[in-house]
């Protein structure tokens, strides 16, 4: 992650009782989000950096948003997947914030990827894909929807010495499926009403912007919205017209948006994932795992 | 050879009109009716108006220039702030809309 300049002052006086009594002390300061701020730290006994989330102080007050914290640190740990974001602690501090420690990322994510370099070579796109597909798959065994897979929740990991790989990250909206087996985190009071949408609209599925409860083809539609846009550096539905039927809208395949060469059968798996009619769609992230898996195997 | 007929007619061009209005706390976005893709319209009312705590104008420029987008931007004395774009910058600006309607943690576009 980039870091932004923070004077030690800055850092001291916004995390100093986040971190008071734990092993921790903030080192940087790297990005600020919707629901709190991330900051570099170390582990003093360790010697070891992992990034840190903290709700916003203002936040703390209001026990849904703490709630689903905890529910994103305890499905986030517990998932345990190479291609997930890896959670090793978790506290609340004396002030009422919540506190997620993570492992610390090097690289940036998909969507500044798309906008500094354009799209992704096709079977680069494919690959990172499989890897996301992976891992929901993982995340819905356990009874667990991500709701907000886009491009700024993915990550590209650059190890020493590694290949990049992706790693999913954010699961603070993250719904827990009734028929979630044992293990999985307690479910939440579902603060999101009927009638809400969760997520970012531009990658929510049709059924997430009708606020409907969603499972995990919800993640399928957005996963598939996810690798057009890799392909293209467009979304699928960015030009549709508010006059256009959804149900009956022709998107142009990825193969049409761009010069590179994108295979008919590419395209025919792409458009599957991102049907607006769910019973239409690929139905699990395995079964279009299995089809791109196919597709990179034969190229 | 038969001749055939071409429109000369172009296809519809996208025109996204936003008008960002401060509140006490927060902003009040009305859209103009003009074009508003379908995957934003369920975040807005019937009079295309939605309230959000938070535009950052500056988030914005870095977003439309990082894509390229240009865009028009009028601010009033009043503080309001009026977005225009046509055509694929309105659909960039569409974009960052859903950015500001997302719930749960945002990033936000850093310093290239």
């Amino acid at each position: 992650m980039h870091s932004q300049r923070h004077s030690a002052d800055q850092l001291a006086d916004s995390v100093s009782a986040a971190l008071a009594n734990t092993p921790y002390r903030a080192v940087g300061f790297l990005g600020r989000g919707g629901m709190g701020e991330v900051y570099r730290v170390e582990h003093t006994f360790l010697g070891r950096e992992f990034a840190m989330k903290v709700l916003y102080a203002r936040q703390a007050k209001n026990p849904g948003v703490v709630d689903r914290m905890r529910l994103e640190a305890q499905a986030t740990a517990r998932l345990q997947h190479p291609h997930i974001v890896d959670v090793s602690d978790f506290w609340i501090a004396n002030d009422g914030r919540p506190c997620i420690v993570m492992e610390l990322l090097q690289g940036a994510t998909v969507a500044h990827e798309l906008m500094v370099n354009g799209h992704f070579p096709v079977n680069v796109a494919v690959a990172y894909t499989c890897q996301l597909l992976s891992a929901l798959s993982a995340a819905h065994e356990f009874g667990i929807v991500h709701r907000d897979i886009k491009p700024e929740n993915l990550f590209l990991h650059e190890a020493p010495g590694q290949p990049r790989i992706l790693k999913v990250l954010d699961f603070g909206v993250a719904r827990v499926l009734p028929e979630a087996p044992v293990g999985a985190p307690e479910r939440l009071v579902e603060t999101t009403a009927t009638g809400a949408i969760v997520g970012t609209p531009r990658y929510t599925s049709p059924e997430g912007l009708r606020g409907e409860r969603v499972d995990g083809r919800a993640d399928v539609f957005s996963a598939g919205l996810v690798l057009y846009t890799m392909l293209t550096r467009r979304g699928a539905f960015d030009s549709m017209l508010t006059t256009d039927s959804p149900l009956s809208y022709e998107v142009k395949p990825p193969s049409k948006r761009v010069d590179s060469y994108i295979s008919p059968k590419l395209d025919a798996v792409v458009l599957k994932a991102i049907r607006w009619d769910v019973e239409e769609r690929y139905q699990s992230a395995n079964e279009l795992l299995r089809d791109l898996d196919r597709f990179l195997s034969s190229h | 050879m038969p001749l055939r007929a071409v429109s000369s007619q172009p296809g519809p061009i996208a025109v996204l009109n936003v008008l960002c209005s401060p509140l006490r706390e927060g902003w009040r976005v009305h859209l103009g009716p003009e074009w508003v893709p379908p995957y934003l319209i369920h975040c807005f009312d019937e009079n295309l108006e939605a309230c959000t705590p938070e535009i950052d104008l500056e988030d914005l420029d870095r977003y439309m220039q990082y894509h390229g987008a240009q865009y028009e931007k009028r601010i009033s004395k009043f503080g309001d702030a009026e977005l225009t774009a046509t055509g694929d910058a309105a659909e960039a600006l569409a974009a960052w809309l859903s950015t500001v309607f997302a719930t749960g943690v945002r990033e936000r576009p850093r310093s290239p």
